[in-house]
Formats: C-alpha cells, structure tokens, sequence
C-alpha cells in the first residue's frame, strides 16, 4: 500500500515538473518536485528506499522531460550521500538544517549538471548568469520548496528516519 | 570517507546504471517503456496544467497592469490600422491574383499546419522545450516549423514521436534563427538566452525600436517573412562593432496553449541551428 501511494506521489510530482514547475520559476531556476520526492522518501522511509527510488524518479523525469535517463540518473545522485555525510558529521544544528544543507547542495549539483548539458548541445556559456540566475536561485527556491514540505510533513506527523545507512551494518 | 567506503558500491550501480541507460538510450531500447510512461502522466500533467493555467496566467501579468493598460490602448490603435490595411490588401491581393491568372503562373502552394495543444515544458537551466500532443501520426517530422496560434514563430521540432513531440522555443538558449530587420533589410541572427531573452546579433546597420524583425529564409531551415518580434531595446550606435539588440517576442512564451506545426514546409539544413 505504502508502494503505491508513493508511485501515485510520483506520477503527480513529475507530472508537476513540466507543469507546475515553470510557473514558479524565479531567474532561470524552478522548482524540483522529483527531488523533493527522493528526500520525502529519505526522511519517512530511510536512506535503503531512498537509494530504490532515486533512480526510478530520475528515469520517470527523464521520460517526462525528454531528456537523457542517465544524465538525470546523474543530476540526482548526491542527494542520498550528502544527506548521510552531513548527518554524520554530527554538526551542532538541527535536523532541518542538515536536511536543507542536502537537499540545496543536491539541487546546485542537478541545476548544473543539467546546465552544463545545455551548454554542451550549444547553449551559451554565460558563467554569470549560471551562478546568480540559476544556482543561487535555486538554492531560494529549493529552500522554500523544503519549508513547505517540512511544514506538512509535521503537521501531518508522519515520523521521521535516521539520514544515513548504520555502520554497524556495513 | 566512512559515508563514501558505505555508499560506494550504491554509487557504482549507479553509474553502472547509468552507462547501462545511455546505450540503451542510443539503441531506442527505452523507447516503449518512456511511451508508456507518457501514456499514464499525460492525463495527469493536463490536469494539473488545466489547474495552474490561470496562476500562470496571473503570474505572467502581476506588477504589470500600468504596461497591460498601455499595451491595450496601442493594441487598440493598432488593430484599427491593421484592419484598414487588411480591406487594402484584400483589394491588392485580388488584382494580383488576376494578373497571375491573366500571366498563367499559378500562385505558391497553400501552407499547410497541424494545430497542437502544448501539454508540457521543459524550462530547466539554459533550456526552453515544450511538449505538443501530436506526433508523427499527424505528420509531424523532426526539423518542422512551429507557429503560435496568430503565425509568429514559436520554435523548432527537435523530436518527434508517434503522438508527441518535443519543439525547442527560440527563446531557448541553444536556439538561433536567421533573422531579418523588415524596416531596413539587415539580416543577422535571432538568438536565445539562458535567461529567455531574445536577442537579435547583427555586424552593422541601423536599428530602431519598434523595428520588425522576421525569418530571413537564409540557410533554409525557416521560410523567409514569418514574425518573430519587434525590437525592445537597443544599446550602443551605428558604428559599434558588437550591438545588443534585445527583441521582444509577440507571443507570450510562457503561457503559450496552443501551437500550429507547418508540416508543407521542410527545413533544408538541421544541423545550422
């Protein structure tokens, strides 16, 4: 039960991608729906089903977006790993903080992966406008795509997992 | 480094993965399975974009009444001239068309356009795609021409599949068209920029605002004459060796419904752009 209404979540987050999305754009950033879907899973299921549905949210973004399944593959990586680095540095902050610590470097990583892309196939390299309008951007956006979330994930009390996988287990 | 020795062979599969992807990517073996996928999302995204249309409808206005009230009045002027200038046309058009008659040539071949409804949008960083709902089941080829409901050009086909296509706008950063300056005939290039800007790159010349500029034909991947907007701004003089000639497009990209693909016309070179 718990599969399907996260592979229902996902159908409408990446279906938001290229509809929502573009209507809250602020420069040349917009907001990441199918990102937020991999944290959600990694704050209420745990760093195991997180690692699952990163690739499966890349490929159905992918599909969405007409774009390469690996560079989105590769856009999305960091997100589980620099969750767990964080989490374990043991910093003195809160649990918020090293989830949007995360969740914003996961998102420069993605905007310039695809960027850089972009810029491959023939766009301009415009170093300035790539740092001020989309990277910075999107760490505001991102920031308060996570506040929103966050916000509704308390009230609706789910209960939150640990960041990173037990090193006792490895 | 303990985080990397845990996750390490995570982010081997997964590079793994994603070598696996980009063949099988290059063989079309993901071809069924993104058709598939689409065949479930689409409902979905035209929902959501039936929902959200009228927020990005007053999006695209907000902080701009001032500029909407002035815009409506020279819109107003403006369609007062256009249709005296239509009735004259009319009448011009007539006698030429008796003349061809008269000399036996037979007028250019009528366009021919399939009209599509966008359903999706691709606006991640330096790119501006849009998703249309027909696909090569209606004739659409990769290479095709796409106007706005009112003919100003829009954008490019650069995929197409069995009932979609992907068109790249020319506000997209990648894009670039061969562009012409109808007041004073300076050809030069339309260009898109990572921030959605249009921008128009010519040697030298003059240019005013206000000036139309319209596909050139040049290199043979638009047809020559078709709108793509007017000039907004203008920095630097005639002399300049580097001018920016910032246009203003006359569709309103970001909320653009519904698209028209000019499916009698076939670009001549694909790789120019």
């Amino acid at each position: 039960m718990r599969e399907l209404i996260y592979a229902l979540l996902l159908l409408v987050l990446v279906s938001a991608q290229t509809t929502v999305a573009p209507i809250f754009r602020v420069g040349g950033a917009e907001l990441q729906f199918v990102l937020l879907f991999v944290l959600l899973v990694l704050l209420l299921e745990g760093p195991r089903p997180a690692m699952i549905a990163t690739p499966i949210a890349a490929v159905s973004l992918a599909f969405v977006m007409g774009r390469s399944p690996a560079l989105m593959l590769i856009s999305f990586l960091p997100l589980v790993v620099a969750a767990a680095w964080l989490d374990e540095l043991r910093l003195p902050v809160t649990r918020f903080a090293v989830v949007a610590g995360a969740f914003a470097g996961a998102g420069i990583w993605a905007r310039f992966v695809l960027a850089l892309s972009a810029m491959v196939q023939g766009a301009d390299i415009a170093l300035g406008t790539l740092v001020i309008d989309v990277l910075l951007a999107g760490i505001v956006l991102d920031l308060a795509l996570l506040a929103v979330a966050s916000l509704v994930v308390r009230l609706v009390g789910f209960e939150q997992r640990p960041l990173s996988l037990g090193a006792a287990r490895y | 480094m303990l985080v990397v020795s845990r996750y390490g062979w995570w982010i081997a599969a997964m590079l793994s993965l994603a070598v696996f992807l980009m063949l099988a990517g290059q063989f079309g073996v993901l071809q069924p399975f993104e058709g598939l996928f689409l065949r479930v999302s689409t409902p979905v995204e035209r929902g959501l974009e039936a929902t959200f249309r009228p927020v990005a409808n007053v999006l695209s206005d907000a902080g701009g009444f001032d500029d909407l009230r002035a815009e409506n009045n020279r819109l107003r002027l403006e369609n007062e001239t256009l249709k005296n200038e239509i009735v004259q046309l009319e009448q011009e058009n007539a006698q030429i068309e008796d003349l061809l008659k008269a000399l036996g040539v037979s007028s250019s071949a009528d366009d021919t356009y399939v009209v599509s409804r966008v359903i999706a949008r691709d606006s991640s960083p330096f790119t501006d795609r849009v998703r249309i709902d027909q696909g090569t089941n209606a004739g659409i080829r990769t290479g095709m021409v796409v106007f706005s409901s009112g003919l100003s050009l829009v954008g490019t086909v650069i995929e197409a599949r069995d009932t979609y296509a992907w068109v790249r706008l020319i506000t997209d950063a990648s894009s670039k068209v061969n562009g012409q300056i109808v007041e004073s005939q300076i050809n030069g290039s339309v260009q898109g920029h990572a921030d959605r800007s249009l921008t128009f790159e010519l040697t030298q010349g003059n240019v005013n605002v206000g000036d139309t500029i319209v596909t050139s034909g040049i290199g043979g991947n638009y047809p020559p004459g078709r709108t793509i907007g007017t000039v907004a701004a203008v920095s630097g003089t005639p002399q300049d060796i580097s001018r920016t000639v910032r246009i203003e497009p006359l569709v309103r990209m970001g909320t653009l419904e519904i698209v028209q693909v000019l499916t009698s016309f076939q670009a001549q070179r694909l790789d120019l752009d």
